[in-house]
């Protein structure tokens, strides 16, 4: 069995027996975001950590703008990775615009996914008729405005994790600063497959069970984006969090664990 | 010294896990025109324009739970629709609270919008650079593609100058310009050259019997037999009418009356459909001192006296 996807996406597994729990990350982040739930949750089960290609350390160079022009792309590397590890029948807890890019692929492969943990999810960020997602396409420009102002701040945080990485020899100084770059288009674009998505008739072929965890005031994902995907996804269920905010994860990581471990087998 | 943050000369804030704000000194409520207190109950959103709020949730905060803290990140403050404040904040994880300093960047966010839009502006004109490269190449590769076109043209117009449409052989007028060179290489290097006039005997009666269609495919068959005969360097062309004539290169006149007169028998053995037909032949080589209308008139000569003393035959005319 092959290593290519596990290298291209910095895979890491941790902890084993008991169930497989795949923890995919959202928009603008990557797998460092669940270092305050991995330690609790690789003690009951084997957890899967992985960056989307194009972000965190993942292998910037396999980063093709046709392939990730839409949130297959990202379904793509999910499914990639599971094949190679071998692994079926997991909990896919998926942040963020991860809820959809599980659902995508939960539609393709649905003997691969046991159940979809989906924390924040939105099939739509942009307000539409009686829809509400939450944003007007003008903030949504604002909102790449804003990013443009901030890529290189948020970059520099990223280039040193990836430098540190000893399996690639190749990430010298002008790696890093190609990197930078590039992450800038990335994330564009990333920005630009994200909110620009609308899973709104796709969710309802989606038949793996779905639990979705809603902040309570989630500016990102507001509470009639979950609601609306409760009522498409024919075998959902929804939770409202104590937490804030559009990170729970981060934020409130104990209650989102004890969430986790609830539907660990 | 007990240091008094309500006085320092930038925002300060404390914020919960959550984002609730837990402390804001007076030169933030300054900055964003509120009463003392005010801020109590409130979150961090309630600071931020939506779009910052956006970036705040995307960004700021897992990066402040990651990495522990933030630096330099472009934020824009506004509390209930009043006064926009553009800030740089950095931020740092202090336990369970988040502290966080918020410098106003009033007068350098109006650079900054001009070297954007300068930013912008280049990148306009590199993808407008892009473009016109991209025509341009369409435009090279349409102008190679008619100048092969034009290329092929000519050359099919150079080879129909000089080819005889009816046989396919070559012409006068490439049969003269050959005789000139041929010319000026014996001249020059003493390379012999020879010629053979050919014409068919009785013809007429042939075109006059048979019609001129048959006439053509006798000319062709003809044509064929003297291609046959010539050799590579050989050059077998029709005159014009039922002449033709074979240039023979490096070749002496004797050798030349020997390849006629084997052309003559192979005409005359050739299986012809309609009627026997014979050619008669007139032979002349280079001489010192010739020039082309001295030689083809000679050559003329040889033929007359060919058809003189009977046709089907080769006469041979010297100086």
């Amino acid at each position: 069995m092959g290593t290519r996807y596990q290298e291209r996406n910095a895979a890491q597994v941790f902890g084993q027996g008991g169930s497989r729990v795949v923890l995919a990350h959202g928009f603008g982040t990557d797998q460092q975001v669940w270092f305050e739930i991995m330690p609790e949750l690789s003690s009951h089960a084997e957890v899967m950590t992985f960056d989307y290609t194009g972000a965190g350390a993942s292998d910037v160079s396999s980063y093709d703008p046709e392939r990730y022009h839409s949130i297959k792309g990202y379904a793509d590397d999910v499914l990639e990775l599971l094949d190679e590890l071998g692994w079926s029948e997991v909990l896919f807890v998926g942040h963020s615009v991860s809820g959809m890019i599980a659902a995508e692929a939960a539609i393709q492969r649905p003997e691969l996914f046991r159940k979809i943990i989906m924390i924040g999810p939105s099939a739509h960020y942009l307000n539409d008729g009686n829809y509400y997602g939450g944003f007007d396409q003008h903030e949504i420009d604002e909102l790449m405005q804003m990013m443009e102002r901030n890529y290189k701040q948020w970059a520099q945080t990223l280039a040193p994790i990836a430098m540190a990485n000893p399996e690639r020899p190749e990430l010298s100084e002008d790696f890093a600063e190609r990197l930078t770059r590039n992450d800038a288009l990335i994330t564009r674009q990333f920005a630009d497959v994200t909110f620009k998505l609308d899973m709104r008739e796709r969710v309802k072929q989606l038949h793996v069970p779905v639990v979705i965890l809603q902040a309570m005031e989630d500016i990102i994902a507001p509470v009639e984006a979950g609601e609306y995907l409760h009522q498409a996804i024919p075998d959902s269920s929804i939770f409202y969090l104590k937490g804030k905010g559009h990170n729970p994860h981060l934020s409130s990581p104990a209650e989102i664990t004890k969430h986790i471990r609830h539907h660990l087998v | 010294m007990e240091v008094n943050v309500d006085r320092l000369p930038c925002g300060f804030l404390i914020l919960d896990r959550d984002g609730r704000i837990m402390h804001l000194n007076q030169a933030l409520a300054d900055m964003l025109q509120m009463q003392a207190g005010e801020w109590q109950g409130m979150h961090i959103h309630d600071l931020l324009t939506r779009t910052s709020r956006i970036y705040y949730q995307t960004y700021f905060a897992p990066m402040v739970f990651v990495q522990k803290e933030v630096q330099e990140l472009y934020l824009t403050l506004e509390k209930d629709g009043r006064g926009r404040v553009p800030v740089l904040a950095n931020a740092r994880m202090e336990g369970d609270r988040v502290h966080c300093t918020l410098l106003k960047m009033t007068v350098r966010e109006e650079y900054e919008r001009d070297i954007l839009q300068a930013k912008h502006h280049a990148e306009e004109i590199l993808e407008d650079t892009d473009e016109a490269y991209k025509q341009l190449q369409q435009v090279m590769t349409e102008y190679e593609q008619k100048r092969r076109e034009l290329t092929a043209l000519n050359e099919n117009l150079h080879e129909l100058s000089i080819t005889d449409a009816l046989t396919g052989l070559k012409n006068r007028r490439f049969l003269e310009e050959k005789i000139k060179q041929l010319l000026y290489s014996a001249e020059n290097d003493e390379v012999p050259f020879s010629l053979i006039l050919l014409d068919i005997d009785h013809f007429k009666k042939v075109n006059d019997h048979f019609g001129h269609a048959k006439g053509d495919e006798v000319l062709k068959a003809l044509a064929q037999i003297f291609q046959r005969s010539s050799r590579g360097e050989d050059v077998a062309a029709r005159m014009g009418g039922e002449e033709f004539m074979l240039l023979l290169p490096s070749t002496t006149g004797k050798e030349a009356a020997l390849v006629a007169e084997r052309i003559c028998r192979d005409v005359e053995q050739h299986a012809w459909e309609l009627t026997p037909i014979t050619v008669s032949a007139g032979v002349t080589a280079y001489h010192v001192g010739d020039t082309a209308a001295g030689i083809l008139s000679r050559v003329d000569d040889a033929l007359y006296e060919s058809k003189e003393a009977g046709r089907n035959r080769v006469s041979y005319s010297v100086l």
